[in-house]
């Protein structure tokens, strides 16, 4: 990819690269420097000379120096012994590991009036269940493109993911979006029941 | 089936494309059997055999859990997008974004190390104000980083100028020994074919004394030769372009080539100033350092740089020095690009 194609494309990504900052770090200053960061990194001449247009592309790359500088950042903050709050917050709503998630019926579900609440919800997630939810819901990434970009093995980002649906489908059935839910038993069916043949 | 079958095998593509996704994905997750793990990840990849592919549809049509919970998921994330992705770069933070790639396209060629040459980006935020943030440490490392380096650019700056003032430089005042690196009538040569070109402006005159040919015409005229043709592997990039070449004759013995360069002006993209490079076939009859350039002053006030690499001895003239650093460093000239680019800014006529 010659530099132009790689800046036009690059620029093209501007919106997912703060969105995603901005998920992670709560302050719309700190996720602009995070931004500035990652670019800076991405616009190095060895960088684009290095890049392959392979995998989940340009915007999975980015996103995972975005991950990169957030997360190294927090550490090296972390080992200074600088607090820092940002998104690390965890909501009591967080079910046990072996908690399974609520039911719904679909046919009941009020989808288009859960948005205040589904907001507030993912707010509340810790940075790692938040990252992959919104990688997953919004970016529209795939298992295994996330997991690239986390550099972790798909079982994990499974995992994460799993976990944030679970503590988000208990804050939307706290508010009462789903009218009917069914038992815990019967869900976990999805789990139990065997492949056929 | 042929409709089921394409359900379940959407690719990532139109996952991508379409909020909701494809069914197969919403499935996976750590809990799940795993035998339909790998089913559904098959699904999602568009890699499900035709077998698979009724097998699964007969759990999901089996279990109407399994098909509501493949409805939440999509609602989720349906939901999720809806909701979560208005959100947009600020218009400020994406003309810096802007800037810095226009930056670093001029410096592309000149750095491709470390953070210190990245592009300077005013940062809207000072560090002071982000509360407890990890970011105020970041800057005060770059701060002491970019101070060090300046202060090993000046002091390999002074040394250099003092080495070069002193040993590269041969100038027409008579002072110094013009034969000490270049030969004089080399220099000579080279600088009247660099005067006749810039009285022209675009280079008319020389072009009537020899005639600029493709790349393709003059291989086939000195295809042997011409191989060892300074190679730019990324022209556009580098901005740096190949503009023509022809044999020259120059003084003593040894095949010459010239090659001429287009090479844009880094702050305005749109300019170019046109670099003359002539190649001679190393004879070793000048007491030159290897990988090392040299500026050397010709008899009629006209910088000419030259460095032997590789067998070969390099002269480049141009008008401005900028231009023969980013042809100079996208020849690829090794040590040359770091005498050049840790030169003080020495104005070199004077001297």
């Amino acid at each position: 990819m010659d530099r132009a194609a790689f800046e036009t494309e690059a620029l093209s990504h501007l919106d997912a690269v703060y969105r995603h900052a901005l998920h992670l770090t709560h302050r719309p200053a700190e996720a602009e420097e995070i931004v500035q960061e990652v670019y800076s990194r991405a616009l190095r001449p060895s960088s684009v000379a290095a890049f392959q247009p392979t995998g989940g592309g340009m915007r999975s790359w980015l996103l995972a120096i975005c991950h990169n500088v957030f997360f190294s950042a927090r550490r090296a903050a972390s080992r200074n012994g600088v607090p820092s709050t940002a998104g690390i917050e965890r909501t009591s709503a967080e079910p046990m590991p072996d908690e399974g998630p609520p039911a719904w019926d679909r046919a009941t579900m009020r989808w288009e009036q859960v948005d205040t609440t589904l907001k507030r919800a993912i707010e509340q997630l810790s940075p790692e269940y938040r990252e992959v939810l919104l990688m997953w819901g919004v970016e529209g990434l795939k298992y295994r493109e996330i997991a690239a970009i986390l550099a972790v093995p798909i079982g994990t980002v499974m995992s994460r993911l799993h976990r944030a649906r679970q503590i988000v489908a208990v804050e939307l059935a706290k508010d009462g979006f789903a009218r009917h839910s069914r038992t815990r038993g019967s869900l976990d069916e999805t789990q139990a029941k065997p492949l056929p043949g | 089936m042929a409709h089921e079958q394409d359900k379940l095998n959407q690719g990532s593509d139109a996952d991508r494309a379409a909020p909701g996704g494809s069914d197969a994905e919403f499935f996976l997750d750590s809990r799940m059997d795993p035998g339909l793990a790998a089913l559904l990840r098959k699904a999602a990849d568009g890699e499900l055999a035709y077998e698979e592919m009724v097998a699964l549809r007969m759990y999901m049509d089996s279990n109407a859990m399994a098909e509501d919970r493949v409805e939440f998921e999509r609602q989720l994330r349906a939901a999720c997008r809806r909701t979560m992705s208005e959100v947009r770069a600020p218009d400020e933070l994406r003309s810096r974004v802007r800037a810095m790639v226009d930056s670093s396209r001029a410096s592309s060629v000149e750095d491709d190390h470390a953070p210190s040459g990245m592009p300077v980006v005013v940062r809207r935020v000072e560090m002071k104000s982000v509360e407890q943030g990890p970011y105020r440490y970041v800057g005060w490392i770059w701060k002491v980083r970019s101070g060090v380096a300046a202060a090993i650019l000046l002091l390999v700056g002074f040394a250099g100028g003092r080495w070069l003032n002193d040993y590269a430089f041969v100038g027409s005042k008579g002072d110094v020994d013009s034969d000490r690196f270049v030969r004089a009538d080399v220099a000579g040569y080279l600088s009247n074919q660099l005067a006749t070109f810039n009285s022209s402006g675009d280079g008319d005159n020389i072009a009537a004394k020899v005639q600029f040919m493709s790349l393709q015409r003059a291989a086939l005229l000195a295809q042997d030769w011409l191989q060892q043709r300074p190679q730019i592997p990324h022209e556009e990039e580098s901005g740096v372009m190949f503009a023509g070449g022809t044999q020259a004759t120059m003084p003593g013995a040894g095949r010459a080539f010239h090659f001429r360069y287009r090479v844009q002006k880094p702050d305005q993209p749109d300019k170019f100033q046109l670099v003359s490079v002539f190649v001679q076939q190393d004879r070793l009859e000048m007491p030159l350092e290897r990988d090392t350039t040299y500026g050397v002053m010709g008899p009629i006030d006209t910088t000419i740089w030259v460095n032997r690499h590789d067998g070969l001895v390099y002269y480049l003239l141009a008008e401005s020095r900028w231009a023969v650093r980013r042809t100079v460093l996208a020849l690829g000239l090794p040590e040359a690009s770091d005498v050049i680019k840790s030169m003080p800014e020495v104005d070199v006529k004077a001297n």
